[in-house]
């Protein structure tokens, strides 16, 4: 087992809101639990991805490990040091060097003003790195890297289309050399024929810099395509860890399960509608006892409504947290 | 003819054209005017009272037989002066307060939020007057009445638009990267905010302009015997029915001024909605 980069320790993010009570006299605070106890382990070089639906606070542990999010519980390891502990400015920019994050939206994280050049060497001009001329110098081998002209640096945004965008995105992350990168759903905003060049380009890129990767989406097919192992997230939970193929081949938690079912077949004679999941996810303000999925699940008994599953190592490297795993591992 | 694209399309409407071009005439009088005028403004000849117009005086004289067009470009020049120097200072200010209201939040943003409130509750002469009669008359404090007036429209719409940019994956991307927030305010929010800013200080000049008459009218403002349109327009209307001539010169000069000043606000505001961007 290579060295662990980043370990994430029961991360907990609430968020508070003011709610009238049912009297209409005060009002009390509930929290939002966008991420209720997730732990999980980036080892070096690897591509690590974390896949749920909407609302299940994968989004959210992205930018905890970025540090635009400050946890309300747990903390985060990045080379066995807590992100999140006091930091002197040079510390914090030491930090900011090495994780970097690669936007969903390639039309907002762009700023409209700046042309592509700035657009890259603006991490450089923040860590006062090199002169303006070495500066110059590795925006072009960076827009080289990602598959854009030398003379589109004086350009603005507006005037590319989302995938190249992207590129300017993917350029501007790696302008500090990072070590690691958080790539919140880089290709959801994109068209199907442009993901894979990205995805592509993405994985080049991995092996040129030797970058690590927890990539963030909701659509398992792109998530098989790059990553190494997979986290399942509901509602705010992991509710499965394993490798790629021990995942897709022998999912054990019910909603993986429910998932990789819902992938959809290109062959209209096969009807796979066994596994459909009904209902919708509950609210994460009032999460159900218990195991958060046993409203939804098929198998669920009274001890998925009482007691909450923690993780248990099934067979090597593969995670689950069911109270039913090994009856469903056996079927 | 024009490549860039905001000028193509403030050029399309013409009436801001025309609007643009008394405006800068306005603006080159006030400059340059009082160089060609071989007359002092306030040089008196009790001889010559409320004479017609001639080939001497263009425009006739007033009470004390000066004469009406040395005045009037003089004049110009004490306008420009207040309602620029005014309304510029106190948007900067409303800038800052509107930037720091917005991207900060929190407590920040409910201070100057009440504040802007409190200055919002005076109807905007009455706020005006306040001030003059509290700082006392002048040419100045006149500027400083107009500053602390335009500050609040300023706040309001900068807190509003600082709000929506703050939230851009760009200003994330800016954190992440680890700039400081001096940085992010002065490299994205501030020059995204400029378009609105600029049309809205055009809009608030011809405000201000109006204002400064008014408080000169009311004879709060600039003091005679500095030559101010408003104080000019007060003083001749004791002699409306006579000479109206001395009421029309300085009442026309502002709403044109008013009026070209506004246009232009509107055409720009056309001009630069990021909404038409590609049309």
């Amino acid at each position: 087992m290579s060295k662990i980069l980043l370990d994430v320790k029961d991360l907990k993010l609430h968020y508070p809101f003011r709610v009238k009570n049912a009297k209409g006299l005060g009002s009390e605070t509930r929290f939002v639990k966008a991420v209720d106890g997730v732990s999980f382990q980036v080892e070096e070089g690897e591509t690590f991805g974390i896949v749920g639906e909407s609302g299940c606070g994968k989004s959210t542990t992205g930018k905890v490990v970025v540090r635009l999010l400050h946890p309300t519980e747990g903390e985060v390891l990045f080379d066995g040091k807590d992100i999140f502990a006091a930091h002197s400015r040079k510390e914090d920019l030491e930090l900011c060097q090495k994780i970097q994050i690669i936007f969903q939206d390639p039309y907002s994280s762009l700023d409209p003003r700046f042309t592509v050049e700035r657009c890259i060497a603006e991490p450089m001009v923040v860590h006062r790195y090199g002169s303006a001329k070495e500066r110059r110098d590795r925006v072009l081998q960076l827009m080289q890297d990602v598959g854009l002209r030398p003379d589109q640096a004086t350009r603005y945004p507006h005037e590319f289309s989302g995938g190249q965008r992207q590129r300017i995105g993917v350029a501007r992350s790696l302008a500090l050399n990072p070590r690691l990168v958080v790539c919140d759903e880089p290709v959801s905003a994109l068209d199907v024929s442009i993901q894979a060049q990205i995805l592509n380009l993405m994985q080049e890129l991995q092996k040129k810099y030797n970058l690590t990767y927890i990539f963030i989406s909701h659509n398992l097919s792109v998530v098989k395509h790059i990553c190494d192992r997979i986290a399942v997230m509901y509602l705010g939970n992991i509710v499965e860890i394993a490798s790629k193929h021990e995942l897709f081949d022998f999912p054990i938690h019910p909603y993986t399960n429910a998932l990789l079912e819902a992938i959809p077949i290109p062959d209209p004679k096969i009807k796979s509608m066994s596994g459909m999941l009904e209902g919708d996810v509950p609210s994460p303000v009032n999460p159900p006892s218990g195991c958060c999925f046993h409203t939804r699940c098929k198998h669920a008994c009274d001890r998925c409504r009482q007691e909450k599953p923690v993780m248990q190592e099934l067979r090597p490297g593969h995670f689950a947290a069911c109270h039913l795993s090994k009856e469903l591992m056996d079927k | 003819m024009f490549k860039n694209p905001v000028v193509k399309r403030f050029m399309r409407r013409k009436v801001s054209v025309v609007a643009a071009v008394v405006m800068l005439l306005f603006i080159l009088t006030a400059l340059i005017g009082p160089f060609f005028c071989s007359q002092s403004p306030e040089k008196q000849n009790l001889t010559m009272t409320y004479a017609g117009p001639s080939a001497e005086h263009w425009l006739g004289t007033d009470e004390l037989g000066r004469d009406t067009f040395t005045r009037m470009v003089y004049g110009s020049r004490v306008s420009l002066l207040v309602s620029f120097g005014g309304v510029i200072s106190g948007s900067i200010v409303g800038i800052l307060m509107g930037v720091c209201a917005g991207y900060f939040g929190k407590v920040v943003d409910t201070v100057i939020c009440r504040i802007v409130d409190i200055l919002l509750a005076f109807p905007g002469l009455l706020l005006a007057i306040t001030i003059v009669t509290i700082l006392g008359n002048g040419t100045q404090n006149t500027a400083i009445a107009i500053a602390i007036f335009s500050i609040p429209s300023m706040v309001r719409m900068v807190r509003g638009i600082v709000i929506s940019l703050k939230s851009s994956e760009y200003i994330d991307a800016c954190r992440v990267m680890g700039a400081s927030n001096a940085r992010i305010l002065a490299t994205h929010i501030i020059p995204n905010c400029m378009s609105q800013i600029i049309v809205n200080v055009t809009l608030n000049l011809g405000t201000a302009i109006l204002t400064a008459s008014s408080l000169s009218f009311l004879g709060l403002g600039v003091q005679p015997p500095n030559p101010e349109w408003g104080a000019m327009l007060s003083s001749a209307r004791e002699v409306i029915r006579t000479t109206p001539m001395q009421v029309f010169v300085p009442g026309i000069a502002i709403t044109l001024v008013v009026l070209a000043f506004s246009l232009v606000g509107d055409g720009l505001r056309d001009a630069l909605d990021p909404k038409l961007k590609n049309s």
